[in-house]
Formats: C-alpha cells, sequence, structure tokens
C-alpha cells in the first residue's frame, strides 16, 4: 500500500466512486423500467387475449367432423390479422389448434399441460409467463385464459406476443448508458492525473525544500501558491527554513567565539572524553605536545609521555573533581596542570606555563644570596686583616703594609661591586624614560675602552685583532657604549688564557650592526649560557672571583644596550670552533635624514 | 574476550609508555646531574632506577599472560614482541642513566674539568636520538626509527671527539703527582659518561628498529639502508 504512488491512489479512489455513484442508481433504473416493460407488454397481452376470447366466443359453431379443423384454420386467420400465435389446448393439455404450426403437425406436438401459463390459468381462469421459445428462437410472452364457451370444446386460450420491441429498446439503453460510463472514465481518468499532477507538484516541491533544509541549503525558499493548506505550509516550511538557519548561524557563532576565545589562549586547553582519549585541544597545546600530528583520539600518555599527568587525568576520571598539579615537561618548562571533571564523564585540562615565573623567582632568590655573598667575601677579609692589625705588635712588623694593601684591595672591590649596582639601578630607570642617543662612532668608543684595558692586557700578554672599520656609525650613548666594550674586553681578557687572541669584529647590516668580541678562552657551558646576563652569576663561583671582576659587567652591558635598542647574546663555543666564546650585541644605524 | 584482548593491549600499550617517559627522564635528569654538577639529582636518578625494572617485569607478565591465552595474529602479534624488546632496551638505557649519575657523583664531588663543547653536543644528539625512538614507536612512524641511524653516527663522532679531548687533557702536564692522578680520575669518569651516552645512542637505534619491525613487519637490523 505504501508504494503505491498518491497519483494511482486519487485516480483508483474516483472509479470506486465513479462506480458506486453510476452502477447502482443505473441498475436500479434499469431493473424498474425492466418491470415496467414487462408489465406493460402484460396487460398488452391480455388485452389482446380476451380481444381474441371475444371474437372466439361470437364464432359460428361447427357440428361436424372438420371442428377442430376448423377452428384451427379461424386461429390460422385471426392471427394472420394480429400478428401473434394464438394456441387452444384442449382441457387433457392437448393442442387442437396453433395458429403457427400447419393443421396435420399438431397431433405431433408436445403436451402443454405442464406449462407455466396454462396451470396457472387453470387455477386462476388467466395467466401469463415469459419464456424463451425454442421453437421460435425469441423471448415471448405468453398470455392464458380458460375458455368455457358452447362453440369451442373447453380448454385454454393462449396468445404469444413477441418481446423483442421492448428487449431492443432495453438494448439500446444500456449501450447508451455503457457508452456515457466508458466517456465519464476517460474523462475522470484525465482528471485524476491532472488533479493528482497539480497536488504532486507542491508535495515534490516541499520534499526537494525539505531535503535541501536537511543538507544545509537554506537559501531555497519555497514558494506555492495552489491551495491555502499548501500555501501555508511552503509558509511553515520557509519559516522553519529561517529559524533552523539563524540557529544554526548562532550556534557557529558562538562554536568560532569559543574557539576565538580557546585559540587565542596561551595555556594549552584539552578536552577528555570519558574513555580518558583526548577529544578537543586548542593551538596552544599542539605546542605543549610532543609533535605528535594529531592529539585527537589518543591518550594524554601518548601525546605528554608523562606520567604524572596520565596519572592526574585517571583520577579523574574515576571519579575527583578537581586536581591542579605542576608538571614538569622534558625537563625545562614547569606547567601548572589544572584538571576539572565535566559533568557528561569527561575533563577539561589546562596547561598554565609557569616555567618563566619559576625562573624569575629563582633569579630573585639567587640575586638575594649571591649579593650578600659578593660582598661579604671582601668584607671578611677586610675585618679579619684590621683585627690583626690591631694587635699592637703586629703593626710593628713589615707585614703591615701588605695587610694594610689587602685591606685596600677588598675596599675597592666592594666600592666597585657598590659603583656597579648603582649604576645598573641607573640603566635600569634609564630604560623607562626614553634615552637622547646620537650618532656616534663605534670605532672611537671601542679605542677608548681598549686603551683603558692596556694594562690587563700587557700583564697577560694578550693580542687584540681589531677587524672593525675606521669608522661604524650607530646610534648610541658614547659612555655607555664605552662601557659596554670595556666590560666585554675585561671579560674576554679575564677567562683568555696568556697568549691568546681575542679578535673584535662589526657586521654592518641595513638596518643593524652587529659587533662581536670573541676569545680563545675555557668558553662557557650551554646549561650558563642562558643566564650569565643575570646579576652576579657566576659559570663557576670558586674561580672567577680569584679572577676579579663583579659579577655585573654582563648584566650592566645588557641593561645598557636594551636601553639603546639593542640585543646581546653569547655563543659558546663560535661556529666553526671547538672552544672560547663569541659576544655578539646589535645596535641600530642611524635612520637615513630622509624619513627624518 | 574480544575486548579484554583490546583492554590488555592497551594496558600493555600504556605501561610502556610509562616505562619510556620514566626512562626518558632518568636519562634527562642524569645529563643535567653532569652539566649542573648536582648530586642531588644524581641520587633521585639512582634511587628511580628501582621503578623502572618493575615496570619491565610487569611488561613482561602481560605480554606472557597474552601469548598464552589470545594467540595474537599479525600485528598484535609483533606489537606483543616489540613490546617485550622495547622494554629491555628501555631497561639498559635506564641502566645507563644510573652508570651516568654514578660518574657524576663523582665528579660533582671534585674540582671541574674544562668545559667540553664536544660533550654537550653529545648529550644533546643521545638526548634527541631517545626523543626520537620514543615518538616514532608513539607515532607509529617508521621514517623517524630509520632516521636514528644517521644520528648515530653523529653520535659516535661526538664520543671520538670527546675521547680526543681528554686524552689531551691527560697528557697535558699537571706539575704535582697528587693533581696529576685526580686529573686523570676525573678524565676517565667522563670517558665512561660519554661511552654511556654512546650507549644509549646505539639503544635508541635498536628502539627505532624494533618500531619498524612492528609497524611495517621488516627487520631492518644489521643491514645498509640507503637513506635517499
Amino acid at each position: 500500500m505504501k508504494s503505491i504512488r498518491f497519483r494511482t491512489r486519487l485516480m483508483l479512489s474516483f472509479w470506486v466512486i465513479l462506480i458506486l455513484s453510476s452502477c447502482i442508481p443505473a441498475y436500479y433504473i434499469f431493473q424498474t423500467l425492466e418491470n415496467d416493460i414487462y408489465k406493460e407488454a402484460k396487460t398488452n397481452a391480455f388485452t389482446q387475449l380476451d380481444f381474441i376470447h371475444w371474437i372466439l366466443a361470437g364464432k359460428p359453431v361447427d357440428k361436424n367432423n372438420q371442428a377442430f379443423y376448423q377452428l384451427d384454420q379461424w386461429c390460422k386467420e385471426v392471427a394472420k390479422q394480429l400478428n401473434y400465435r394464438i394456441t387452444v389446448i384442449a382441457a387433457g393439455g392437448k393442442v387442437i389448434a396453433d395458429s403457427d404450426v400447419a393443421y396435420d403437425k399438431i397431433k405431433s406436438m408436445d403436451n402443454h399441460a405442464s406449462r407455466e401459463e396454462i396451470i396457472n390459468a387453470r387455477k386462476s381462469g388467466q395467466a401469463s409467463s415469459i419464456r424463451y421459445s425454442i421453437t421460435l428462437k425469441r423471448k415471448l410472452i405468453y398470455a392464458a385464459k380458460n375458455i368455457s364457451l358452447a362453440n369451442v370444446p373447453s380448454g385454454v386460450l393462449r396468445v404469444a406476443i413477441p418481446l423483442s420491441t421492448v428487449e431492443s429498446r432495453l438494448g439500446y439503453f444500456s449501450r447508451q448508458f455503457l457508452g456515457i460510463l466508458f466517456v465519464i472514465f476517460i474523462i475522470s481518468t484525465l482528471l485524476s492525473v491532472f488533479l493528482a499532477r497539480r497536488l504532486e507538484k507542491p508535495i515534490l516541491d516541499i520534499i526537494q525544500a525539505a531535503n535541501a533544509i536537511g543538507e544545509g541549503n537554506f537559501d531555497k525558499q519555497l514558494d506555492i501558491e495552489t491551495g491555502a493548506e499548501f500555501s501555508q505550509l511552503s509558509a511553515c516550511i520557509n519559516e522553519m527554513s529561517n529559524k533552523i538557519q539563524q540557529h544554526i548561524q548562532q550556534i557557529i557563532e558562538q562554536k568560532q567565539e569559543l574557539e576565538a576565545v580557546l585559540e587565542g589562549m596561551v595555556e594549552g586547553v584539552m578536552l577528555l572524553d570519558k574513555y580518558g582519549k583526548i577529544k578537543a585541544t586548542n593551538q596552544a597545546l599542539t605546542w605543549i605536545a610532543k609533535c605528535v600530528p594529531s592529539c585527537v583520539g589518543r591518550r594524554p600518555m601518548e601525546v605528554f609521555l608523562n606520567p604524572e599527568i596520565q596519572e592526574s587525568c585517571n583520577r579523574i576520571l574515576e571519579g575527583k573533581d578537581a586536581i591542579k598539579r605542576k608538571v614538569e615537561i622534558d625537563n625545562e618548562t614547569i606547567y601548572e596542570v589544572n584538571l576539572v571533571k565535566i559533568p557528561d564523564g569527561g575533563a577539561v585540562v589546562v596547561f598554565h606555563d609557569i616555567s618563566e615565573l619559576v625562573r624569575l623567582e629563582k633569579i630573585r632568590q639567587d640575586f638575594v644570596a649571591n649579593v650578600s655573598h659578593e660582598l661579604r667575601t671582601p668584607l671578611t677579609s677586610i675585618k679579619g686583616y684590621a683585627e690583626t692589625l690591631l694587635d699592637e705588635k703586629f703593626r710593628a712588623s713589615d707585614q703591615s703594609e701588605s695587610f694594610i694593601k689587602t685591606i685596600v684591595k677588598n675596599a675597592d672591590q666592594m666600592a666597585n661591586i657598590v659603583n656597579d649596582l648603582l649604576e645598573l639601578t641607573k640603566l635600569q630607570q634609564q630604560q623607562k624614560k626614553t634615552l637622547q642617543m646620537s650618532e656616534i662612532n663605534a670605532s672611537a668608543c671601542f679605542s677608548a675602552a681598549w686603551e683603558t684595558c692596556m694594562l690587563m692586557l700587557k700583564e697577560k700578554q694578550i693580542q687584540v685583532d681589531n677587524r672593525m672599520p675606521d669608522s661604524v656609525h650607530v646610534m648610541a650613548i658614547d659612555n655607555s657604549l664605552i662601557q659596554v666594550f670595556r666590560n666585554l674586553l675585561d671579560n674576554a681578557i679575564r677567562h683568555s688564557p696568556s697568549g691568546t687572541k681575542i679578535t673584535v669584529f662589526a657586521e654592518i647590516g641595513s638596518e643593524v650592526v652587529i659587533f662581536g668580541v670573541a676569545d680563545e678562552g675555557t668558553g662557557i657551558p650551554q646549561l650558563h649560557q642562558k643566564r650569565i646576563f643575570e646579576r652576579f652569576y657566576r659559570v663557576d663561583k670558586e674561580r672567577s672571583r680569584d679572577s676579579g671582576g663583579t659579577g655585573l659587567g654582563l648584566s650592566i652591558c645588557k641593561n645598557a644596550l636594551t636601553g639603546m635598542g639593542g640585543k646581546i647574546w653569547v655563543k659558546s663555543p663560535p661556529d666553526d670552533q671547538l672552544n672560547g666564546s663569541v659576544f655578539c650585541f646589535t645596535l641600530n644605524t642611524p635612520m637615513p635624514v630622509e624619513s627624518l | 574476550m574480544e575486548r579484554n584482548f583490546i583492554k590488555e593491549l592497551d594496558d600493555l600499550k600504556m605501561t610502556l609508555l610509562n616505562m619510556a617517559a620514566l626512562t626518558h627522564r632518568a636519562f634527562g635528569k642524569a645529563t643535567q646531574a653532569y652539566l649542573k654538577r648536582d648530586e642531588t639529582l644524581a641520587r633521585t636518578v639512582i634511587a628511580g632506577d628501582r621503578e623502572i625494572n618493575n615496570l619491565e617485569l610487569k611488561i613482561d607478565q602481560i605480554v606472557l599472560k597474552l601469548l598464552a591465552l589470545e594467540q595474537p595474529m599479525a600485528r598484535d602479534l609483533r606489537f606483543i614482541l616489540g613490546a617485550t624488546k622495547i622494554s629491555k632496551e628501555l631497561e639498559r638505557i635506564a641502566d645507563q642513566a644510573v652508570n651516568i649519575a654514578e660518574r657524576s657523583l663523582f665528579l660533582c664531588q671534585h674540582p671541574p674539568l674544562a668545559h667540553l663543547p664536544a660533550m654537550e653536543q653529545l648529550i644533546e644528539v643521545t638526548d634527541a636520538m631517545l626523543d626520537a625512538a620514543i615518538t616514532s614507536f608513539v607515532e607509529d612512524d617508521t621514517q623517524k626509527a630509520i632516521k636514528l641511524r644517521q644520528m648515530d653516527d653523529i653520535a659516535d663522532k661526538h664520543t671520538l671527539e670527546v675521547l680526543q679531548a681528554l686524552i689531551n687533557n691527560m697528557v697535558k702536564s699537571t706539575p704535582g703527582a697528587e693533581k696529576r692522578i685526580l686529573n686523570t680520575q676525573r678524565s676517565i669518569q667522563t670517558i665512561i659518561i660519554s661511552r654511556c651516552l654512546e650507549r644509549v645512542g646505539d639503544l635508541a637505534t635498536n628502539i627505532g628498529e624494533h618500531v619498524a619491525f612492528i609497524v611495517e613487519a621488516i627487520n631492518i637490523k644489521h643491514q645498509k639502508i640507503d637513506f635517499e
């Protein structure tokens, strides 16, 4: 039933209605018509019969042997006039006269006593019946009447009138009727097809529109004019499509906002499903994750290779509400990991990078420890020697002078430290203001710094290979630049073995000039390279204090350069060398005059 | 039954990854202990070895159970066999880390030798190799696994450089017999560390070979591979 098309169904129902509405009345009308025609035929037959009976009553009587013969002749005569078949049947049922049968054959005719009309006529005087006559091969109406006349032997008089006229009328009617019915059938079929088409089109349109909506194409608008219901339905569908579009748009916007928020976060965020697999991540997390191309669908363990994270995730999935813990990944970055359970049985994990905080905290702690250590060391020896000198006996000895010299040396060292610290503070404060820089020749600044170091260079027999051009113009403050060169040279001399060489060079670029001071000393382990620019940070705590220096030189360099818009870094060992180190820094070239 | 098998396999992978993470960390800490001359770090490495050994035992147990009860086929079978092999290599790497930590303990207690850039490079390469070996396992990345061999050559080169530098250091005449002995002791301990690092590189290469076996069902052991 389901698979029958709407069109076919409509057509079939049309047909059923048609058959019911036309055939039943038609049948009823035919029936009545037939009855009426038969009734009329019967009445007519009886009238004829009565008329013949009256004629028969007036027939002269023949008392001779020829009586039957004469009766038969009479029958034939009357029948010729009236064009009916007239039969006279004796009381026993034997035919004694018949208009349509020759006289000599009458004797061989069947006994008619069992005929319906004869039996009934005997009972009630007159009767009729309609039968198909085999003799005449047509339908006839028979009317019979009892006769008890003086001139004729008693029996039954019968008239047979053909029904063919009546029949042909009925046949004509029914042919007409069937013809009309057939035409109506064709018309109704066409009508049903046409109607179905008209109904089908909007339905197909609606199906198409609904499909389009299902596929996410909301631009298609339905426009159906056929019928109030359809236009209402199409309006409903259009509105539904608009609403769905709005909702989807809203959801998409919300999703995009959320994604933008997530992507914009510095913290790595990851969503776990209830099986402990990663459902979604943001961009920041993929940087934390260990180079796995796609984190989604994997376990946290596979992505981070960190047992603590996996263990925390497991605990959250087993039912704990929230966990916060510090996790170190790859021995270098420290994350504060926050895990929160979400209602549908997953978890949100947020990675907050706190390595910078930890590093700064470490620098602060180290600074306090270092500064006190740096100041205490000379102070201890000053105190020791001064106490010894308090002894009058000792004061008189030859050693007292060298003791006082040591005290002075240590006091100088302390003064240097305090001066450097002040210098550093000044530089750090300067950074906040804009500095008044001018175009200066860096080469001249280096020469100035070089001169101050001449004594140390001579003592350690170190050569300086100056590969700088004679004029290198940069934007800087001359005192600060001299200080930077002096500090770097000073460091290079102190960390170089005797008899080695220090190379100074400059690479002039379009925007910046890169300066380099390279030595052939012991070099700096990579581990310390990031931290040597911190205040008082020392690579080798025991040794470098012997070689002098305040532990602030590089820190001053860094601050001075940052103030002048430059950068400083170290490479140890330099490219293509096995040992030694090179300190490089940049300064901006003077801006072309036009752009000023 | 089937689900249980999958769960057991997952369990095996997780345990192996746990072991890999701990081994990698132990190695990282051991090298940091050497570089930073940090005694406490060295001691944590030595103490942490027991956990890694326990994980190896656990992996053996799971593997035995899986082989006995589940009749694994094809890739599952290779994974299970590979897992035992990889766990063996990891355990050896962890042992090497303990070795490095022990040598570092000695070095921490004595004044430092001159800075050795080659040693830093060697540590960097071996660390990268171990990392590559583990990620190749996680990501089923055979290419990365095969590349480990190239990295191993670099590691070998750096080991030789360290050896040469330290031989030079020992040959260099140091005044005073006592100082000379100390110098030689420290140099030899450092040579042992470089030797341990070189071994870690070899073992990481082996892990890469096992990964290739698991993923591609190929055996690249003792064969020449054309890297192009």
